[in-house]
């Protein structure tokens, strides 16, 4: 048996909570700690530069209950700390968009009510990425549509893609970009647009989680191989450390390590500092992001989610002890491990009948079989189309349910057929681009030789037709905290998620699975 | 349908009007496979068997067997690659008298590519007509689900075991000798297969840069094959090039010296009149001490 492997997890003053932490022992045996969890209080703003200190835990209350927080190295002092002051010149710190009362992402309530306690004059709504295009009237909500309507900022990429994102990109762009439609204005914009001295492409993405990150980047991570499989090229290299990673970081895993994040983050959604961030900084950032875990830890009927017996995946002091990273794609260390302590044929009350759901739920992402098809990166590289399997063999890593295969994938939550659940893609408030493949190129695998999208993905990366539409997936935690879901926000919460994959893989879904598998997520 | 039929109504046109990924030549129309083999070009089948899908085709009215969907991914010469709904295929494969698994008739090494271009409407998945084939993976997570076991899988060849080829890389680091790697295809592709391609590249760079190889010569080739209707499909011109060249991408990548490397490649398509065509699609890396 596994002997239990606390990487990050260090005892931080001998505080009480890391030693409970440290006494979980293998997955197969794993169970709740016995810690106490911390009293709910409502969810609230962080405002950026308020120098209050963040405890070792917390619980902050969402619509379906409240999530756990919990600080490994114990409570954090943010005065002065990299990560909650405004280090860059717009007023906005990396606290600004990755809150935790939204399990360190931004959901789209607080984005609505920011507007209206700001009066939209918070540094949220700064222009350069908080505004469907810079040069908008600032005053006016209509030119922050997709932050305050979606949740989504805008990330601008140069086209054509400068080769240094990706050794392995093509020499030339293997298709054209064409611009469809442009509901936000700022890709047919004459300063900021596709024709413009500087031609770029904006996309409009979601804020990716900055917690659990040890089980997305782990330094103690050795691939086992030092190939992509999902593209037969090498991974890049983290100059840093000479390892190969697994690009696992950002939608389109531009950043190939925190350190490379941070600048992106300082350069782009802060406007400071040239992207120069000294030694100490950076070290602080990845510190504190390193060792903050957070997930849902009670539920409004399911009820407390990390009492003793409670199943061992679930709350955050699991994920503060658990062990990463290994492949949750087997039934020695099942993602979310097991829910047996709740499956109940007879439920004698409501929480019973819930958890009994959940366990269910639980049950289907492991051992439903649906006909994955189409999917880049999956599909395409001798799996077979279509390959029946369960939503484990993408949602693998243990614990958290991003992939553990390195690379990226084509889920189609962008690309024309299964963008916006058939709908037609014009009606979208999203951008909307049509790639064509050049004659000599090779295809994109399904979509064609012409390609719609609302998001290139990776391609605007490489440059490669094979890649258009390709995203990397992020942790399935906290997901309560968070709506709405997907890289471009597209499903407004988690029964759309979930109707998504109904539709996208004909799984013929009962309305009780449905209702499972949305209980189940909502607990994670 | 018959592949030859299918091949002149498809295929011609495609070769005129879009982008010629495959192409009859001419001059080939009077080559035709042995009958110990079946090549052809079809659509996909996928039955819904008990308990994990199984890969056939039609040709000539008769249903093949290629493979269970086995889980893995390709490698080009050992797994039996699988095919792709909207892309046409191109199998390759050796007829036996083995019993017949699914209705079919068992294809000995069976090699599937999917072509390039997407066929909307080609393949299909069918019913499973009561079959049952148990593959190398489950159709859920990996290993035995808690409760009683069942391990009559079809067996699939996976190759030499990772020990195995340890031994055989330490001996070889050993003795400094000169090695020849050898970097199978899918028809038309220049994708490194995995995992077992993209780990004798790996293995091949790691090896030139473990001995200090004075030299490494990296050659692509490009393949046709001989199809049991006669004629031939032939992969694009260009790849022979772009095979040699991709190598050579990556042994930069891993930091080998551009000045130590040799790069080259053949564009006279090669067959070997219809039997194991497809180990003609490849590269070859000489890494000399
Ligand atoms: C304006 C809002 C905003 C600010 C400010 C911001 N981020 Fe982000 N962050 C995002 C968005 C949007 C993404 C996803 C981008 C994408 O996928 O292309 C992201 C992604 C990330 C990720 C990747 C997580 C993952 O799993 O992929 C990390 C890490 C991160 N941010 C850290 C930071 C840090 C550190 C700072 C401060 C230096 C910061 N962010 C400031 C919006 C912001
Ligand atoms: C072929 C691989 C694959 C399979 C199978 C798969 N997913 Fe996903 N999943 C993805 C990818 C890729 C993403 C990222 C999409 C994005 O962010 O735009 C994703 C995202 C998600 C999210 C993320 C939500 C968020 O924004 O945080 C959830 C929840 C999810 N999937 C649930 C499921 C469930 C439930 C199943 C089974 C019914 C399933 N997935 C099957 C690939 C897969």
């Amino acid at each position: 048996m596994n002997k239990q492997k606390n990487t990050k997890l260090r005892t931080g003053a001998g505080s009480l909570l890391a030693a409970a932490l440290a006494g979980i022992s293998a997955v197969a045996t794993a169970a709740q700690p016995a810690v106490q969890p911390p009293a709910a209080q409502d969810a609230f703003w962080w405002r950026p530069g308020s120098g209050e200190t963040m405890p070792a835990q917390m619980a902050i209350r969402n619509a379906n209950g409240a999530l756990g927080i919990v600080n490994a190295d114990g409570a954090v002092n943010t005065r002065g700390h990299p990560f909650f002051e405004p280090i860059g010149a717009n007023g906005r710190a990396c606290v600004t968009c990755h809150q935790p009362s939204d399990g360190f992402s931004l959901s789209l309530k607080t984005v609505t009510e920011r507007w209206a306690e700001s009066g939209g004059k918070d540094p949220l709504f700064a222009m350069v990425d908080g505004a469907n295009c810079p040069n908008l009237p600032p005053a006016d909500p209509a030119s922050h549509s997709m932050l305050l309507e979606h949740g989504l900022i805008r990330v601008a990429m140069p086209w054509p893609y400068k080769k240094q994102f990706d050794a392995f990109a093509a020499r030339e762009p293997e298709f054209t970009i064409e611009v469809v439609k442009d509901p936000a204005g700022c890709n047919l914009d004459a300063e900021y647009g596709l024709k413009s001295a500087n031609p770029t492409i904006s996309v409009y993405r979601r804020v990716r989680p900055t917690t659990n990150l040890r089980y997305v980047v782990d330094p103690s991570y050795d691939l086992s191989g030092r190939f992509n499989n999902k593209t037969g090229v090498p991974l890049p290299v983290d100059p840093a450390t000479g390892k190969h990673t697994g690009l696992p970081i950002m939608s389109d895993g531009r950043a190939d390590t925190l350190e490379v994040q941070m600048q992106d983050a300082i350069r782009n959604h802060m406007q400071g500092m040239n992207g120069e961030l000294t030694d100490e900084v950076i070290a602080q950032i990845k510190d504190y992001e390193s060792q903050v875990y957070s997930a849902q830890i009670s539920h409004n009927v399911g009820g407390s989610l990390v009492e003793t017996g409670a199943p061992p995946a679930l709350g955050p002091y699991a994920l503060a002890s658990g062990r990463s990273i290994i492949n949750g794609n087997n039934w020695r260390s099942p993602t979310f491990m097991t829910f047996e302590a709740w499956e109940k044929d007879k439920p004698a009350n409501d929480r019973e009948a819930f958890r009994a759901s959940v366990a269910r739920g639980n049950q289907i992402f492991l051992e439903r079989p649906i006909w994955i098809s189409e999917v880049t990166g999956f599909n395409s590289i001798g799996m077979g189309n279509p390959y029946k399997r369960t939503c484990v063999i993408c949602h693998s890593v243990h614990m958290t349910g991003n992939d553990f295969a390195p690379g990226v994938m084509d889920l189609g939550v962008n690309n024309e057929p299964w963008a916006n659940a058939g709908e037609v893609l014009e009606n979208s408030h999203l951008p909307l681009f049509k790639l064509t493949c050049k004659p000599e190129a090779r295809p994109h695998p399904f979509a064609g030789r012409e390609v719609y999208t609302h998001d290139p993905g990776r391609a605007l990366l490489t440059g490669l037709c094979h890649d258009i539409g390709s995203l990397v997936m992020q942790p399935m935690r906290g997901m309560s905290a968070r709506a709405p879901y997907f890289s471009n926000g597209s499903a407004k919460d988690i029964a759309a998620v979930v109707d998504y994959y109904n539709a996208r893989f004909t799984m013929e879904l009962t309305d009780q699975e449905r209702e499972d598998l949305i209980n189940f997520l909502s607990v994670l | 349908m018959k592949a030859r039929d299918l091949l002149v109504r498809k295929l011609l046109p495609c070769m005129l009007l879009t982008a010629m990924h495959y192409a009859i030549a001419e001059d080939t129309a009077n080559l035709k496979a042995p009958a110990s083999q079946r090549n052809f070009v079809t659509c996909p089948i996928i039955m819904d068997t008990e308990d994990v899908p199984c890969w056939v085709a039609e040709y000539e009215g008769e249903r093949y067997y290629l493979t269970v969907q086995t889980g893995r991914g390709g490698g080009a010469t050992v797994f039996p690659f699988a095919g792709m709904v909207n892309h046409e295929m191109l199998v390759e494969g050796t007829v036996t008298d083995e019993p017949r698994i699914c209705g079919g008739i068992v294809l000995r090494e069976a090699k599937l590519s999917p072509m390039t271009d997407v066929t909307p409407g080609c393949g299909k998945v069918v019913p499973g007509e009561g079959y049952r084939t148990k593959g190398p993976r489950p159709i859920g997570p990996d290993g035995d689900p808690p409760g009683p076991r069942e391990t009559t899988a079809i067996r699939v060849s996976r190759g030499p075991s990772r020990d195995e080829l340890a031994a055989a890389y330490a001996a070889a680091v050993e003795k400094r000798a000169a090695r020849t790697f050898q970097v199978n295809y899918f028809f038309d592709s220049n994708y490194l297969p995995f995992p077992l391609e993209q780990r004798t590249v790996d293995e091949a760079a790691r090896y030139a840069a473990e001995i200090d190889a004075s030299k490494v010569k990296i050659t692509g080739y490009r393949g046709r094959t001989v199809l049991s209707t006669g004629g031939v499909v032939e992969e694009q011109t260009g790849l022979a090039r772009a095979r040699a060249q991709k190598i050579a991408d990556i042994f930069a990548f891993f930091e080998f010296p551009a000045d130590r490397m040799e790069v080259a490649w053949n564009e006279a398509a090669e067959d070997q009149g219809g039997v194991r065509d497809f180990e003609l699609r490849r590269a070859t890396i000489e890494v000399l001490p």
